[in-house]
């Protein structure tokens, strides 16, 4: 079954990089939306969970940690599986994360490979 | 310089250069790009010295080291490098690249700010990565800021480096595919190394220059060996990606006209059936329409039945990029010529009455209205804009359509295909060799001049079947919608519509973007 995706990041290039490389790495989206920042995400996923969350770690107000935790607060958001997109990749901030309930972590730059390998197990 | 290095830094020189290099790497990986990236000797460096370097504007990204490396720390790129590398990311098209290089002006960098920024954002990913894996206690590097412009008139303020302090400076050179090679670098302030100096205060002293001297002659052999067994592999990697590339165009393209084939028989199929189960009924609207607007001319059934085969296509073949220019090339003054339609009959009247269809391939909901298929994202401009910046704003956002106008509310709205029509067909880069300057003057030319208004608009619950015929009476491609107060809330373009029609999804809410036009490759 075709899942949704939903990009967040403060960055419209990056956002746009991101949907980019994802196309590349051949995974097939039902639906694919952007979120420049947290709220916005949040409003997003309030009005229609998503399978996959792509989450920038790095965004001014509401960082890409704290949306992960107000994320897990929903509960249509239980089975979002979150994957945070970061240029800063320390063992401390991931299992941080991980700890607040995102399901994997890609450090930027990033490949198509990358995506396949972190996102296939989750398409199914 | 080289004999006062403590063991860190001659290890973060070391690290630097993997770090570019891994850089150069990853963006080859990402965009499709040859890089290759040289090492200069590393000098100490002062603001004026450095302003002798970067003598055009620069871009600076601050580094926020902690761990081993303790402090703030730059990296820059010259000109060249800011415009190259943030036009690759956002995907312009070579042209287009060179031709910033060449003008250079602040307007085409003010554009690419953002660009500039995540280009800066990834190296110091790259940076990073391989600082924790090559530099014992490393915490980690955080870009805080990116500087634009000339940082030289108070670099303290701008990038914050001291006027009168002495920096350790490795300059690099990279060449990227056939572009000119740029001038980059990071700039090391002393206190970076600080906190470790004084941690090791006297064993570090006594073993520098040991330790600095070994390292050195091992990473000088260890590079010529790097460069040496790398060459061959390198060329051959990038053979290999040029030629899996060229592979997948052809198979996109081959798969996109299959199906643009069988799309436009199974619509033909399609249509006769229709047309023979409602004979009278279509005579009898024909007619009706005919005498209703009596100024558009006769809707040639076959040309438009292939058209619309073809643009849905279009737009999700990446590849298919000429292909679209050409179309719209061909048709330049669309909007004032309601025959060359953008939807069809035959579409209009599926979803009129969708029941009675053979309907396998469109199924769509008679209750479906604008505010069920319309995208929420839409791009604004301003009137005062260029042509030039409203290419590249709707390049980046990667739409047809801009609006313009302030706070919601609608003076024009500009298509890509307007500013085809008002730009010198001389751009073109098959026309390059005779290009004159009177036709680079054409991209100056205002949004105000070519827009077009006032904007027909549409409510968020006007029925599917009212925006088809508006859009087929009217000939136009993108509807924005308003609210009560007449602000816009979304737009409807036709590649929506095909959206609608073809995921047959329409009655659930579909805020995800349908592609507008096709990918910047
Ligand atoms: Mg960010």
């Amino acid at each position: 079954m075709a899942k949704t995706l939903l990009i967040v990041d403060d960055s419209a290039t990056m956002r746009k990089i991101v949907m980019r490389t994802v196309k590349m790495s051949g995974l097939d989206f039902d639906k694919t939306e952007e979120a420049g920042n947290g709220v916005e995400a949040l409003e997003k996923l309030v009005a229609g969970p998503v399978d996959i969350m792509l989450c920038d770690v790095n965004m001014p107000e509401m960082s890409g940690t704290e949306l992960v935790k107000e994320v897990r607060k929903l509960p249509d958001c239980e089975s979002t599986k979150i994957i945070m997109v970061s240029t800063e990749s320390s063992q401390e901030l991931i299992d941080g994360v991980m700890a607040d309930g995102a399901n994997g972590f890609i450090t930027k730059p990033f490949t198509p490979e990358k995506f396949q390998e972190k996102l296939s197990p989750f398409m199914n | 310089m080289a004999t006062s290095l403590t063991g860190v830094q001659s290890q973060a020189i070391g690290l630097s250069k993997d770090a570019f290099d891994v850089f150069c790497h990853d963006i080859s990986g990402m965009f499709g790009v040859g890089m290759e990236c040289k090492q200069q000797e590393n000098t100490a460096e002062t603001v004026s010295s450095l302003t002798e370097r970067f003598k055009k504007l620069a871009a600076v990204n601050s580094v926020k080291a902690e761990g081993a490396m303790d402090g703030t720390f730059q990296l820059i790129f010259d000109q060249e490098g800011l415009l190259i590398l943030s036009g690759i990311i956002v995907m312009l098209p070579s042209t287009n690249i060179l031709q910033r290089i060449k003008r250079g002006t602040v307007t085409d960098i003010d554009g690419m700010t953002d660009a500039i920024k995540e280009v800066g954002n990834m190296l110091v990913g790259s940076w990073d990565k391989v600082f924790r894996e090559g530099l014992e206690k490393h915490g980690h590097f955080v870009q805080t800021d990116t500087f634009i412009g000339n940082p030289w008139d108070d670099p303290q303020e701008k990038i914050g480096l001291g006027e009168d302090g002495e920096f350790l400076f490795i300059p690099y050179q990279i060449t990227i595919d056939s572009y000119p090679a740029f001038n980059c670098g990071v700039i090391f302030p002393g206190a970076v190394f600080d906190k470790t100096q004084t941690e090791e205060k006297i064993r570090a002293e006594v073993r520098a220059k040991l330790e600095a001297e070994a390292a050195e002659k091992a990473g000088l052999e260890a590079e010529e060996k790097t460069e040496a067994e790398e060459k061959p592999d390198l060329e051959a990697e990038m053979k290999a990606a040029i030629e899996a590339e060229e592979r997948a165009r052809i198979e996109a393209e081959m798969k996109a006209e299959a199906e643009a084939k069988m799309k436009a028989e199974a619509e033909t199929e399609t249509k006769s059936k229709a047309l023979a189960e409602r004979k009278a009924e279509t005579e009898k609207k024909a007619e009706a329409e005919a005498e209703a607007a009596t100024d558009i001319k006769a809707d040639d059934a076959g040309t438009t039945a292939s058209e619309d085969a073809a643009e849905p296509q279009q737009s999700e073949t990446p590849e298919s990029t000429e292909g679209t220019e050409a179309a719209e090339d061909a048709e330049p003054a669309e909007d004032a010529e309601p025959a060359a339609g953008a939807v069809s009959e035959t579409i209009q009247k599926m979803v009129e009455s969708p029941a009675g269809l053979p309907g396998e391939h469109f199924q769509i909901s008679l209750a479906t209205c604008a505010k069920d298929i319309m995208q929420t994202d839409v791009l604004w401009g301003n009137a005062d804009d260029s042509v030039q910046q409203a290419t590249e704003k709707m390049q980046q956002a990667d739409v047809g359509h801009m609006l313009v106008g302030t706070e919601g509310l609608l003076d024009g709205i500009v298509s890509r295909s307007d500013i085809a029509s008002a730009v010198s067909v001389y751009l073109k880069p098959m026309f390059a060799k005779w290009r004159r300057p009177t036709d680079d003057a054409t991209l100056q030319i205002r949004i105000k001049w070519i827009m077009t208004r006032p904007v027909q608009t549409i409510k968020p619950d006007t029925s599917l079947a009212e925006i088809l015929k508006n859009m087929r009476q009217s000939g136009v491609r993108c509807l924005p919608v308003v609210d009560q107060q007449d602000k816009v809330v979304g737009s409807v373009t036709v590649f929506d519509i095909f959206a609608a029609l073809l995921s047959g999804d329409s009655g659930t809410s579909t805020a995800g973007k349908t592609p507008q036009a096709p990918p910047l490759e």
